[in-house]
């Protein structure tokens, strides 16, 4: 565990690690798991298997390393490696389909009324079935949208730390968070007509 | 006359402190030992690759350690001696094909047929 900790010398492990050094490698990859995991779990498409994607994007890391070049530091260089596998995954979710009234559950229906007539009723159950329906909204989005509406309002990011994560440019960032807010309010709108055509 | 909540930016905000919660809970999970299966298999994927670059790299000598910037630099280079090169020949090819035709030579070859026809007897 020290090799993890925060005295780790990322800068010589990969010097060792281009010198095809064993040792230094899975120290690298225990080093990197965790954060590649946060990213994982935050961005991956709902079907697939935490592990599967998280062992896809090490790959991708140790395959790449000698593409890194030092510029900017290895865990930004690893996050982006990881946000975009995610995206590409998410890409290759064929259908994405719609949330209608009648899939929510009784629970999930009780926290969107709640949310509608008095959201701070809510307790944390509450609130993590909301979580479970607002993921179920982003869903229907298109993988970029569903990823920056996470990462700006699920996560509470920054427009730079977005930028630092994905790649994208400030202007980018702030164009597809505003047309994805726009869709998500449509899906939200439609499903509570639907609510009330019901009711 | 306060302005009722926006049901979607109240269900954002509960969902946003939901996601903080677990986030919280998941930090106490991130340093659980990783699955040794897939520390074993990123590991063989590595020592594969490197054994493909250093093969690749033995192939052509000397290719492994050049930068891929170089060689695009060195290629864009060439090309472009060679497109200049062509240009310049093309242009003096042209240019001695038009002087042939109707420039100097035309007229001093001109010259030399009404001289020889005036010194015929």
């Amino acid at each position: 565990m020290s090799e993890v900790g925060l005295e780790f010398d990322v800068a010589a492990c990969l010097a060792r690690v281009r010198q095809n050094d064993e040792a230094a490698a899975r120290a690298l990859f225990r080093h990197l798991h965790p954060l590649v995991a946060r990213r994982v779990r935050a961005y991956r498409p709902r079907r697939m298997g935490e592990d599967d994607l998280c062992q896809m994007v090490m790959i991708k890391i140790f395959q790449n390393l000698d593409q890194y070049s030092g510029a900017v530091p290895l865990e930004h260089w690893v996050s982006r490696i990881a946000v975009n596998t995610c995206l590409k995954q998410l890409r290759a979710e064929k259908s994405r389909p719609e949330l209608r009234w009648s899939d929510l559950g009784d629970e999930q229906r009780e926290v969107l009324e709640a949310v509608t007539a008095a959201p701070e009723t809510l307790d944390a159950h509450g609130k993590a079935i909301s979580k479970d329906l607002v993921e179920h909204l982003l869903a229907r989005l298109e993988p970029a949208s569903r990823l920056v509406l996470t990462m700006l309002h699920l996560e509470g990011r920054s427009v730079e730390e977005i930028k630092a994560l994905t790649g994208w440019s400030g202007a980018l960032v702030k164009v597809r968070a505003f047309r994805a807010r726009q869709k998500l309010r449509a899906l939200f709108a439609r499903l509570v007509q639907k609510e009330e055509a019901v009711l | 006359m306060n302005r009722p909540p926006d049901p979607l930016e109240s269900l954002l905000r509960a969902a946003a402190e939901a996601e903080t919660a677990d986030a919280t809970a998941a930090s106490a999970r991130e340093f659980e030992e990783p699955p040794f299966g897939m520390e074993t298999r990123v590991l063989a994927a590595w020592r594969e690759s490197a054994a493909a670059q250093q093969a690749a790299a033995a192939a052509v000598p000397g290719l492994g350690r050049l930068p891929l910037g170089f060689l695009w630099r060195a290629v864009a280079c060439a090309c472009a001696v060679t497109a200049a090169a062509v240009a310049l020949n093309v242009q003096h090819f042209a240019d001695t094909q038009s002087t042939e035709n109707s420039g100097t030579y035309g007229e001093l070859a001109m010259v030399d047929t009404v001289i020889a026809q005036s010194l015929e007897p």
